[in-house]
């Protein structure tokens, strides 16, 4: 399955195949290939579910993904998946496909939000001019499905050519390289367009032919270059558009438009700054403070970890594990103050699941209303200042609920340089849900503790980007973004959605969980605990606070979350004052990522920016922590 | 051809900013022998200075020659978006047809109709001739850039100019292209327009690079 971005891909994907892919109303979310089954009169299908692609030639990393595996072949249909009510623009990719000599069938997708435009699309015209099957669904109602099924299983490749005429210069050059060109899945026409656009991975194929033929290729493409005075793409895509002119001609009928009234004024709030701000603090104070801080960290927390664990589960484990093992070592190892089970289990069951939960929740919702580009280009301007641009909401706002997560997410970043920059500022200033939803419990009954908390991490979040911003080299990015139209999320599709998330998030770090208890248990047998935490005392009382926050910050090196929810242990027993609350949780959250982040920024970013921010935050952090301490008592301010 | 000596020189000596030129660069391949006659007769009627085998322009062959070149610019600015006759096709038609031009009312319409366009298909600049200069004056342009659209204005995309070409390969992937149906919902915080059926928001940088011909807002300007 290949198409634009949010054109319902994911959800139609769900609809043929049962199982279960992240679905996004937002432009770029679903990052990696999904794969999946699907039966039609008993034959089995792979069907496989691609990132979004907006033409055959990629411009950022993330359709190239999708494109590599049109190269590569393998596949026995390809579903180009549209947005029926823009038909005109993305019958370029259909035509693209079908004059590369790829099997290909049109699916006009979100045909409901089309015929409430009033659009009439006459397919089998269509089918007629294109050559190729044309279904029309409504992927995430299943409309449609059946029929695009059936149409799978009697699909039989079009042999006939499917012919887009280019400007003179660009055919003579086409036909000049085309027989010169290695074999691909793609027709040697096809191949040789892009090859003329300069596309990175058919370089790449040229590069490895004999030496004379790549030269005399190249050779062809600089003298067009040379030629044109504007980018080949320029001509491909006036050509392709007269094309679609021509296939299009007399198919599409306008009916009048039913006017949305409600939809429309919503729109308008939402992006107009005057009143798209405030909505936007009331989503963050009913949507993440009271519900996720409130409700998940609260009283879930509470019930769980208050109730069920601490009544029931840790009583009952300890007895047992005292009556069962009679060395006291191996009993620490499964319960007791550090247990696998006792802190392990209960930290990532009790505390974390909750309020990462009812974040997903809220993000699903979200994302599956249409907010987040409008959000996006809300907050356009303020991104720009620290060198992102509007796109970037998405993994940052993603970051507030799993830096991990979100770390793997700025792959939708169109730079390098964004994506640097993107990944420095979750690794320190965006603290994950995990995080949030304690710290929102801790300074649940001191305002002036969360007051400080945001304005210090906000004012590190501005004044470290902007200094990234204009220490990496390059230029600012661009913004331009689909605005799709908003929808009313299903209720079906957020649960999908939450539970897939939560599952992953539950699968990837309760390992992390139980192996950082296993860690500390080895450290505190081992000796080598006591002498880190030693260390860490040091500069933990150089900014104010007791030596049982050291415990905390070293926890935290493992799992960032586990070190809050650390300090939330240390307060519940009293020993940290209103200031050393503030300058705890400040510290905290702009200390180290957890592991896990750590090693997804190694394996996106590579070892040495992994270890350079690390090196960087380290220090910082506790800097911070420090001057916010010395502030405090410089102001006589006790909070 | 003495008008081709003329693009030749304008684009050597004005564009390439060069001081002057050795007449052994224009009198070249088939066309040298009459080209080096066409020097002789510009260097007679002044357009010329011709030193010791170095060319530059006069005063007035500046301005004969930056003439030319808006015209044949301007013919090609025709063909590209009027005629839809797309480049080595339009350049011999657009040659013979750029000596019409030399009416300066008939040069003044194409210019309107086309919207006083700054560049040709190409991207090379035209020289602004009069009438340009009077629409500039009038706070209604033709075409401008959509950056400079008032809220809920509308239009029709008549290109899209910008110095990398990535951005413009962005905004053709998202369909943004000549000859679209585009209207203007909102500047601020960010660029909202509608193009088609689909809904866009850019920065400025972005919407600084699309070109919007408005609507003929009073007809009788347009007969002035």
């Amino acid at each position: 399955m290949v198409g634009n971005p949010n054109v319902g891909k994911s959800a139609l994907f769900n609809r043929l195949t049962g199982s279960y892919a992240v679905v996004s109303n937002y432009p770029g979310t679903t990052v990696a290939i999904t794969t999946g089954r699907m039966k039609i009169a008993g034959k089995d299908y792979s069907v496989v579910d691609t990132p979004g692609m907006y033409s055959l030639y990629p411009i950022t990393d993330e359709e190239r993904v999708g494109r590599r595996m049109l190269l590569d072949g393998g596949y026995e249909v390809v579903l180009h998946v549209v947005d029926a009510k823009n038909l005109t623009r993305m019958i370029h990719l259909t035509m693209q496909l079908k004059e590369a000599g790829i099997p290909v069938i049109l699916v006009l997708n979100i045909m409901d939000e089309a015929e409430e435009t009033g659009l009439v699309i006459d397919i089998e015209t269509l089918e007629k001019r294109l050559g190729i099957p044309v279904v029309p669904t409504v992927g995430i109602a299943g409309k449609g499905v059946r029929r695009l099924k059936e149409v799978i299983e009697n699909y039989r490749p079009d042999s006939r050519n499917f012919h887009v005429d280019f400007s003179l210069a660009v055919e003579k050059a086409s036909r000049e390289i085309a027989p010169l060109l290695p074999p691909t899945s793609l027709s040697s026409r096809a191949l040789s367009l892009l090859a003329l656009q300069e596309d990175r991975d058919v370089l790449e194929l040229i590069s490895r032919l004999p030496r004379d033929r790549a030269d005399r290729i190249i050779g062809v493409i600089d003298a067009l270059k040379r030629e044109l005075d504007h980018p080949v793409n320029y001509d491909i895509t006036m050509g392709l558009g007269r094309r679609a002119g021509q296939v299009l001609e007399g198919i599409i009928a306008k009916r009048e438009r039913k006017t949305r009234f409600t939809r429309d004024f919503l729109d308008r709030i939402l992006i107009s700054p005057w009143t798209g701000v405030p909505i936007l603090l009331l989503v963050l104070y009913f949507g993440f403070y009271k519900f996720v801080g409130g409700f998940g960290a609260g009283v879930v927390v509470d019930f769980l970890e208050g109730h069920i664990f601490g009544k029931y589960l840790i009583p009952f484990i300890n007895h047992w594990t005292e009556q069962l093992i009679p060395w006291p070592i191996l009993q620490n190892l499964i319960a007791e103050d550090y247990g696998v089970l006792t802190l392990g289990v209960r930290y990532a069951v009790a505390i974390i699941l909750p309020i990462v939960g009812t974040f997903f929740i809220v993000f699903s919702v979200v994302e599956d209303s249409g907010y987040l580009p409008r959000l996006s280009l809300l907050i356009d301007r303020v991104f720009k200042w620290v060198g992102l641009s509007g796109r970037a909401v998405i993994p940052m706002t993603l970051g507030f609920g799993c830096g991990t997560m979100a770390t793997v997410v700025t792959r939708t970043l169109e730079s390098t340089r964004e994506r640097v920059i993107a990944t420095i500022l979750l690794a320190l200033a965006i603290p994950c849900s995990a995080q949030l939803g304690v710290i929102f419990a801790l300074a649940a009954n001191s305002p002036g503790v969360l007051v400080t908390w945001i304005g210090t991490v906000s004012a590190v979040f501005l004044f470290i980007g902007y200094l990234t911003a204009r220490i990496i080299p390059g230029r600012q990015p661009d913004f331009f973004m689909e605005l799709p139209p908003l929808r009313m999320p299903r209720l079906a599709n957020v649960w999908l959605k939450t539970s897939s998330r939560m599952r992953w998030y539950f699968v990837e770090i309760l390992p992390l969980f139980l192996l950082a208890s296993v860690l500390i248990w080895a450290g505190n047998v081992t000796g080598i605990f006591p002498i880190l935490l030693k260390l860490l005392a040091v500069p933990t009382r150089a900014i104010g606070l007791p030596n049982e926050a050291a415990q905390a910050f070293l926890f935290g090196f493992f799992r960032r979350d586990y070190g809050v929810a650390g300090l939330y242990d240390i307060q519940q027993r009293g020993l940290l004052t209103g200031n050393q609350l503030a300058v705890a949780t400040i510290t905290l959250t702009l200390f180290l990522p957890c592991i896990a982040q750590f090693l997804v920024m190694m394996k996106e970013r590579g070892l040495k920016m992994a270890l350079g921010v690390a090196v960087f935050v380290f220090p910082f952090a506790f800097l911070v922590g420090g001057s916010v301490n010395f502030m405090l008592k410089v102001l006589g301010l006790t909070l | 051809m003495k008008d081709e000596v003329l693009e030749i020189l304008w684009t050597k000596l004005v564009e390439g900013g060069l001081d002057s030129i050795g007449s052994e660069e224009i009198i070249l391949g088939e066309q040298g022998p009459a080209n080096g006659r066409i020097l002789k007769d510009l260097a007679e009627e002044g357009m010329i200075s011709l030193e010791e085998d170095r060319v530059n322009l006069t005063d007035s062959g500046f301005e004969e020659a930056r003439m030319t070149i808006r015209r044949h610019r301007l013919s090609e600015r025709l063909f590209n978006d009027v005629f839809e006759v797309y480049h080595e096709e339009f350049e011999s038609p657009a040659c013979r047809f750029e000596h019409m031009l030399i009416r300066p009312k008939l040069e003044k319409k194409i210019c309107e109709l086309l919207g006083h366009p700054k560049t040709c298909p190409h991207n090379r600049p035209i020289p602004v001739g009069e009438c340009c200069h009077r629409a500039e004056m009038r706070t209604d342009k033709a075409v401008v850039p959509m950056s400079k659209l008032r809220q809920g204005e509308s239009g029709v995309i008549a290109y899209v100019h910008t110095g990398d070409s990535d951005k413009l390969k962005k905004l053709m992937a998202m369909g943004i292209l000549p000859g679209e149906d585009v209207s203007l919902e909102r500047r601020f915080p960010s660029f909202v327009f509608r193009v088609g059926y689909s809904r866009f928001a850019v920065d400025e940088g972005m919407a600084a690079a699309i070109f919007v011909r408005r609507p003929a807002e009073n007809p009788t300007e347009e007969t002035l």
